[in-house]
């Protein structure tokens, strides 16, 4: 065969394209909703946060302490916009909960606008505006306290939203133990656009070079940040075989945190509980879907804590706690010990398969099928972690995607320079959710507000 | 889904099968390829705003992915997960198949192959992808060829 012949042949031959093609977009679709729900889980209690960091850069001068009625201040209708798919948020705004501040700095054709401030003991969300000139991109926000210090916080947001009159918010959650400060120093940076767009698709992912950075001083008002609703609970439950102590009920002005204790005799580690909360109007109080949603255990095993929208502004006295199914894995099933000649992998929770497993090179790929109860929904099958011949390891990557069945999804994995001789572990990080036979019902009561 | 992703797809689904056999014949490696699409196609939605002038989406889009592609193939030859290939021996090619001696090419020359014989580009187009001078590419596609032994028609 001539090498005419043999071009004509390999250009017919890639008009094939591989299956896994064309779910490109489905998979980029997951990763793009992936970060825009910033950081789900707290997987240990750690004291000290990575702001995430959105490149913004406002300066603000000092603000007045006192929070006035919403209906009086501008840009109220871009506020509720920005809230709208949070539902403590919104019911904060309702309740004038905001506090405006709109101040506002220009350097060049760059314009950042703070308009308002929501705070609760641990969480501060900054809603602004900003127009600016195409070459311009924002790079990172971060969050300073009195001593310059990084705030020992989680700092996160969505994409800069530059059009006219719509706000966009800069979260910060308090890391564990940790209160929202009298005053904080909010720094945004950009960065030339042409410059970030080579650094995002270059050699590698440079630092940006700041061009503009504005630094605002805010001082939220604290009558506002030092009120929780307690309610002490200090609930044992037998939960499918499981001990567990509901031990009390945080309630904010933007979220509520149900604490819990899990046992340690219990034989299975429990991941998470299938809860809501009730008031006496019959409204319902879902767990949390945007931002942080649980925290864990410091051994990271067990589920420590888990978020739920906020009930603060009901006027109700009694609160119900539904427990309708919970999600454990029991511990002498936690690893899963892989046979790559059988192409298996024991102790599969229930509803995962191995859908393939193959050596590329000298590493070796695992796709783990899951179906899942929510459309278009993933979750983490397996922990970072794996072991070879009980050395810890950590996976470099991962990605999941879902298909045609919006009810199923597959988990990639990939294992550098498998060595077949070893014995090789996951650790499994999911277990199905169990209904309960009989769903708890529990009555709690307010308390008054502790400070 | 919001309205920047809803636009995004469709222009992006048109054009998914040739940024397929970019990556394909740049990384010689099918899932290899299929990351770097991946890669690329995120990193374009995540910048999507900065791109100014919409009718250049492919151009755009074709331009992150090799730089994606690039990105790769240093990660391969260093982890040696690259066939490493010597470039440059006449002599070496005649005896490889022809995806293979494409692979052996020096990336500047492989580049202008895959976007002007297997994705029919003119040299106008390539040019403005890699941001090189018309009669640059036409050296090396020249080059290109003739260490294939491969004669194919100009534009």
């Amino acid at each position: 065969m001539n090498r005419r012949q043999e071009y004509n042949e390999l250009l017919a031959s890639m008009k094939n394209t591989p299956p896994e093609l064309s779910f490109t977009m489905t998979r980029v679709q997951a990763r793009v909703r992936k970060n825009q729900r910033n950081n789900l889980l707290w997987k240990t209690a750690l004291s000290s946060f990575v702001a995430l960091v959105l490149t913004f850069v406002i300066t603000v001068n000092a603000v007045p302490r006192v929070a006035f009625a919403l209906s009086d201040f501008p840009v109220l209708g871009s506020l509720v916009r920005a809230v709208s798919f949070d539902p403590s948020l919104k019911k904060a705004v309702e309740n004038n909960y905001a506090q405006y501040v709109g101040v506002e700095k220009t350097v060049d054709n760059l314009t950042v606008k703070i308009e308002y401030l929501i705070v609760d003991a641990q969480r501060i969300s900054v809603f602004f505006s900003c127009t600016k000139p195409d070459s311009l991109v924002l790079d990172n926000i971060r969050a300073f306290d009195k001593n310059d210090e990084h705030l020992v916080a989680g700092l996160s947001y969505g994409s800069l939203n530059d059009e006219k009159g719509e706000l966009n918010e800069a979260r910060i959650d308090m890391g564990e133990g940790e209160l929202v400060p009298e005053e904080f120093t909010l720094t945004l940076s950009f960065s030339k656009a042409d410059q970030r767009l080579e650094a995002t698709v270059g050699d590698k992912i440079a630092p940006s070079e700041t061009v503009s950075e504005l630094s605002f001083l805010l001082t939220p008002d604290t009558k506002y940040t030092r009120t929780i609703e307690t309610i002490e609970i200090n609930k044992e439950l037998m939960l499918n075989g499981q001990k567990i102590l509901i031990e009390r009920l945080d309630i904010f002005p933007t979220q509520a945190k149900l604490l819990i204790l899990c046992d340690e005799n219990n034989d299975a580690f429990i991941k998470g509980l299938d809860i809501w909360l009730e008031d006496d109007k019959g409204n319902r109080y879902e767990p949390k879907s945007n931002g942080i949603t649980a925290t864990f255990s410091s051994d990271n095993e067990n589920i420590a804590s888990l978020w739920i929208e906020s009930s603060y502004f009901s006027k109700t006295k009694v609160l119900k706690l539904h427990i309708d199914g919970i999600q454990m894995i029991a511990k002498d099933r936690l690893f899963g010990v892989i046979d790559y000649q059988a192409g298996t992998i024991s102790n599969l929770p229930k509803g995962v398969s191995v859908e393939e497993m193959f050596m590329q090179g000298k590493n070796l790929h695992i796709k783990l099928g899951c179906t899942s109860d929510t459309p278009n929904h993933t979750f983490q099958i397996t922990s970072w972690e794996y072991y070879r011949n009980d050395q810890q390891l950590s996976f470099e990557g991962r990605s999941a995607t879902t298909g045609d069945d919006e009810y199923h999804f597959v988990e990639m994995l990939e294992i550098k320079n498998y060595d077949g001789a070893s014995e090789y572990k996951l650790k499994w990080n999911y277990g199905p959710m169990q209904t309960m036979e009989k769903p708890l019902a529990i009555k709690i009561s307010k308390h008054s507000p502790t400070q | 889904m919001n309205k920047t992703f809803a636009k995004f797809i469709p222009q992006t689904e048109e054009i998914k099968e040739s940024l397929y056999r970019i990556a394909y014949l740049y990384l010689a490696n099918e899932s290899s390829a299929l990351e770097a699409v991946d890669e690329a196609v995120y990193q374009a939605y995540r910048n999507i705003k900065k791109l100014r002038q919409p009718e250049y989406f492919k151009t755009w889009l074709t331009r992150i992915l090799i730089n994606v592609c690039k990105k790769e193939l240093r990660r391969l030859k260093r982890e040696k997960l690259f066939a490493d290939f010597t470039e440059g021996q006449t002599e070496d090619y005649d005896g490889l198949p022809l995806k293979d001696a494409i692979a052996k090419l020096p990336e500047e020359l492989r580049i202008i192959v895959i976007l002007r014989y297997f994705n029919d580009l003119t040299v106008v187009q390539t040019a403005e992808i890699l941001k090189l001078p018309q009669g640059t590419v036409a050296t090396r596609q020249r080059k290109a060829l003739s260490l294939l032994r491969l004669e194919l028609e100009d534009d």
